[in-house]
């Protein structure tokens, strides 16, 4: 499976992901002016490992600073289909980073983690 | 100058600039929306905001409900422009005037709405967006609100989950949770009106949130 690249730009995050090591990273801002053509490509890769993970521990590294609405949907369908892929007997990890002083960026990232169940999850401060 | 001959008074557009400062405006647009201006305004608020040295988490909180104050307009604004409203006046004008009608261009649609985000005295910031929408939308849409009235941000965050996980409702072009984001973002302090038009089949909706 491919390598994704995408470099940021001011409304929409950086997506990398590297299936041979097991390595997703989402970072940056996210209100896209269309969230389900910016997201649909890459992510439709990574749902795709989700069904048979390669790397005997995957990896998603959220470090976002600001995501609208539409973007929130996107991040929790893809908690859903990671926590699936645990249950699934795959090593899952979640890491979702925020500023020090953000306690509203903690409070979503601990809301989200509610769906990870089996999926281990930590909060890292940046 | 003679003001009898003066073409154009410039005071009276003086005099709209004077009332927005009176209500402690600081960013107004008024007329048709589209992302570009989106992002546009949006960059400009967050350079003042940190010109300003605006507390981190008023900014973000500021930010945050802009956009989603101005994606509302852009997805839901009864007043609009688009390739389907264009069609429809070229369709009228080649009937009325006995012509095959020309084909219309996607080149993308419009939709009016009103910003603006100030400060009051007491130095309460605002973010106040409003829009048209049509008269059988107004009940759907207040319950909407008062099904959030008065929740506070832990309440509204865990909402905001299970509506995500839900799914978006009928006709929503978004996630659905633009009102509950908005909502929590304000920790809960907002308020809307709805001011019907004599008349008119649209209602003038106001979302107001403070920080």
């Amino acid at each position: 499976m491919e390598n994704i690249e995408i470099q940021a730009t001011a409304r929409t995050p950086h997506i990398a992901f590297i299936p041979a090591e097991g390595k997703f990273i989402l970072e940056g801002e996210s209100y896209p002016e269309d969230t389900k053509k910016f997201y649909d490509a890459p992510l439709s890769h990574v749902y795709q490992y989700l069904e048979h993970p390669t790397a005997p521990e995957t990896k998603f590294v959220f470090c976002l600073k600001y995501f609208n609405s539409s973007s929130a949907k996107v991040l929790m369908d893809l908690f859903v289909a990671v926590e699936e892929a645990a249950i699934a007997g795959h090593a899952m990890i979640v890491e979702w980073h925020h500023a020090e002083d953000d306690d509203n960026m903690q409070e979503l990232g601990e809301e989200f983690s509610e769906e990870l169940q089996t999926a281990k999850f930590a909060l890292v401060t940046f | 100058m003679n003001t009898e001959t003066k073409k154009f008074d410039g005071a009276a557009f003086l005099a709209l600039r004077q009332q927005l400062e009176s209500r402690g405006i600081v960013f107004s647009y008024c007329g048709y929306l589209n992302e570009n201006i989106l992002s546009g305004i949006g960059n400009a608020l967050q350079s003042k905001m940190a010109i300003e040295q605006t507390d981190q988490k008023i900014s973000r909180g500021i930010f945050s409900t802009f956009v989603e104050q101005v994606q509302n307009v852009i997805r839901y604004s009864e007043e609009k422009i688009g390739p389907e409203e264009r069609k429809a006046q070229e369709l009228a004008a080649a009937a009325a005037e006995g012509r095959d009608a020309n084909p219309i261009l996607d080149d993308g649609e419009l939709r009016y709405g009103t910003i603006a985000i100030g400060e009051k005295p007491d130095g309460t910031r605002f973010v106040t967006c409003a829009n048209m929408v049509l008269n059988e939308n107004v009940a759907r849409i207040t319950e909407s609100l008062e099904s959030i009235r008065g929740l506070n941000r832990k309440e509204l965050t865990h909402l905001m989950r299970e509506h995500l996980k839900q799914g978006p409702p009928a006709g929503s072009k978004g996630a659905g949770v633009g009102f509950i984001s908005i909502a929590r973002e304000a920790n809960g302090n907002w308020e809307y009106d709805m001011v019907p038009l004599a008349n008119s089949q649209y209602t003038f909706f106001c979302l107001e949130a403070y920080f």
